[in-house]
């Protein structure tokens, strides 16, 4: 009986193998885009599909597939998803979450708290929102091993040049408890020319700005100006890239540094200015950047008050 | 025997384990920690009569059952039962905690078996044994613990901590604080096993206890913000917010020494109430096992 009850013991571990799931049977998802229409939920996903035989990736081939799922909640929408897929929905990889127009009706953090606890996503997890969630997972991006990157890296960059903010699933779950707004960024579609999906007809999603979530829904639609001065004002951000002109035509600079003090109700902005090849500008041109950089602020101010309105819970 | 810094490292790392493995009280703000450091308190105060009489260096069981005669038996059954309480409480919260965090494919009931397994049989091996790995759980913990706090450097953001919030469910918190507490009855039971321990070592181990539930609140406050209210498990939950080249995902590695730490808290527990019991029933057996220990 000694001997034996240890290895009972140890057989009560392997309990744990009855129930797993071979790597091949797994749907992962690098991107879902879910919105909320008709009165269900639509769940759009790019799932990882590795192109080629043999066990290789084959990067010629396209290595995504794209499944939709519908249900009357977003649990009842992931296992369409499932059974339309023929595998276990995995989700704990996924790149990027999107948020559809339907939001503004329903409640997000519900959503996201069920994607954490039941679908293991990481809270690192980015999340944007569009008008309409499916574009992203439509659009079929050239760059990057999957579809999913490219959107990602869109939002990293627009977040180190001060464009746009990065927002996780935490920072919603964490904000929405402490009764707080915040501000996602935005994608609309575009048309910029060739290469960048394989539309022949050059259409592309580009960051167009940012939503806010307040109360747990999406409110407030701002533009790109709207979104960089709210970034510098709330500390986000002490950065931006401008676009000015004078009479030697375009010049691209950044600025930097950036401090907003008030005083008697006035802002005074404060900075300083380069050029993209880091030579210094001409006090003609640092002169239009800072009407530039205040004219930002300024369209900033009425999204940052808009944060912090009575109508927030 | 064991020394008084073995006794320590089996005091604390039952008490922090027990922050990280029991589920949230759901608190945020200093309200939080004042909570835990209140029930710290209560239990150092009734524990005040074992720390005067530990300075003479002999069981506080068999003194009070000396003394005392039938009230000496009740205090050692009911530390005993308070003892067994708090262990199978323990087992049950770290089942779980391994069941949620890492190991979604097992029964938490069954993870409960193996653990109470691993207590009992960790309590059946004696003092010096759960001396030696409260050591070794320490020093690995610790270092896991500093690696989670090193990964998530890039996600700690000073926010408004709101002050403390003594309101009704203040009381709650510090009864939930209080259960998972039980550190000073192993003291207690454990100090005839201990050379040259003294009270001084449980006065270092409650100020240790209340710096370490801090800064482990204040670490999950800060980089999960009001989240950390909500979520069952913050420090884990942190966990899986390290994202530093190798160290990713560190929730599995904090849940494993955490859970394993737990199970040493019930080990100690088990074998503090047979110790207890046993230096207040005259047996030939427990004289023996202090006599060689």
């Amino acid at each position: 009986m000694k001997k034996l009850l240890p290895i009972l013991l140890m057989l009560l571990i392997f309990t744990g193998c009855s129930d797993t799931t071979e790597l091949g049977d797994r749907a992962i998802i690098q991107l879902a885009a879910i919105d909320h229409t008709d009165g269900g939920f639509q769940i759009s996903a790019l799932l990882f599909s590795a192109g080629g035989s043999g066990g290789t990736i084959d990067v010629k081939e396209s290595n995504v597939i794209k499944v939709t799922g519908r249900g009357s909640t977003v649990s009842e929408a992931i296992s369409d998803l499932s059974l339309i897929d023929g595998k276990e929905i995995y989700m704990s990889e996924a790149k990027l979450l999107v948020l559809g127009s339907g939001f503004e009706q329903e409640d997000i953090p519900s959503v996201l708290t069920m994607l954490y606890r039941d679908m293991r996503c990481s809270l690192n997890m980015p999340v944007c929102c569009a008008d309409s969630a499916e574009m992203l997972t439509d659009m079929e991006f050239t760059e990057g091993i999957t579809a999913a990157e490219k959107p990602y890296s869109m939002i990293i960059n627009g977040n180190l040049s001060g464009a746009s903010p990065k927002t996780t699933l935490l920072d919603i779950l964490s904000d929405n408890e402490g009764g707080r707004a915040t501000l996602i960024p935005m994608f609309s579609e575009s048309a910029n020319g060739s290469g960048m999906t394989k539309s022949k007809d050059g259409k592309t999603a580009v960051l167009s700005g940012s939503r806010l979530v307040a109360g747990g829904r999406l409110t407030y639609t701002a533009d790109m100006d709207e979104t960089a001065g709210y970034m510098l004002l709330s500390g986000l951000s002490d950065s931006t890239s401008l676009s000015i002109t004078d009479n030697t035509g375009e010049t691209s600079c950044e600025a930097y540094g950036i401090e907003v003090q008030w005083k008697n109700d006035a802002a005074k902005i404060t900075a300083h200015f380069r050029s993209r090849s880091g030579s210094p500008l001409s006090e003609a041109q640092e002169q239009l950047a800072h009407k530039r950089l205040c004219n930002i602020i300024s369209a900033g101010i009425g999204l940052y008050k808009h944060s912090l309105g009575s109508d927030l819970s | 025997m064991i020394s008084r810094y073995q006794l320590f490292c089996i005091m604390l790392i039952s008490r922090i384990s027990s922050v990280i493995v029991c589920p949230s009280t759901g608190g945020f703000g200093f309200g939080d920690i004042a909570a835990a450091a209140t029930a710290e308190l209560i239990w150092l105060l009734l524990s005040l009569p074992v720390l005067i009489y530990s300075y003479n260096g002999s069981s506080f069981f068999a003194a009070a059952k000396k003394k005392l005669r039938f009230l000496g038996y009740i205090i050692a059954f009911a530390a005993a039962f308070a003892m067994s309480y708090i262990a199978m409480r323990n087992i049950i919260f770290t089942g779980e905690f391994a069941q949620r965090t890492v190991m979604g494919g097992m029964s938490g009931a069954v993870l409960s078996v193996l653990l109470g397994a691993f207590a009992v049989y960790a309590a059946f091996k004696g003092s010096e044994a759960i001396a030696r790995s409260a050591t070794l759980f320490s020093a690995a913990a610790a270092i896991v613990t500093v690696v989670i706090i090193i990964a998530d450097i890039p996600s700690i953001r000073l926010r408004d901590i709101p002050a403390a919030q003594f309101n009704k469910n203040f009381l709650d918190d510090v009864w939930e604080h209080f259960q998972r507490g039980g550190e000073y009855l192993i003291f207690a039971a454990l100090l005839p096993y201990a050379k040259k321990c003294t009270g001084s070592t449980a006065l270092v181990y409650a100020a240790s206890s209340v710096i370490g539930i801090a800064l482990i609140s204040l670490f999950g406050m800060s980089v999960l913000g009001e989240f950390s209210s909500i979520t069952e498990y913050p420090f884990a939950s942190a966990a899986q917010l390290a994202d530093i080249a190798l160290f990713k995902r560190l929730d599995g590695l904090c849940a494993a020494i955490w859970s394993l730490a737990s199970g040493l808290k019930s080990a100690a527990l088990l074998f503090s109430s047979y110790a207890g019991i046993s230096a207040a029933l005259p047996s030939k057996d427990a004289n023996a096992e202090r006599s060689t220990a």
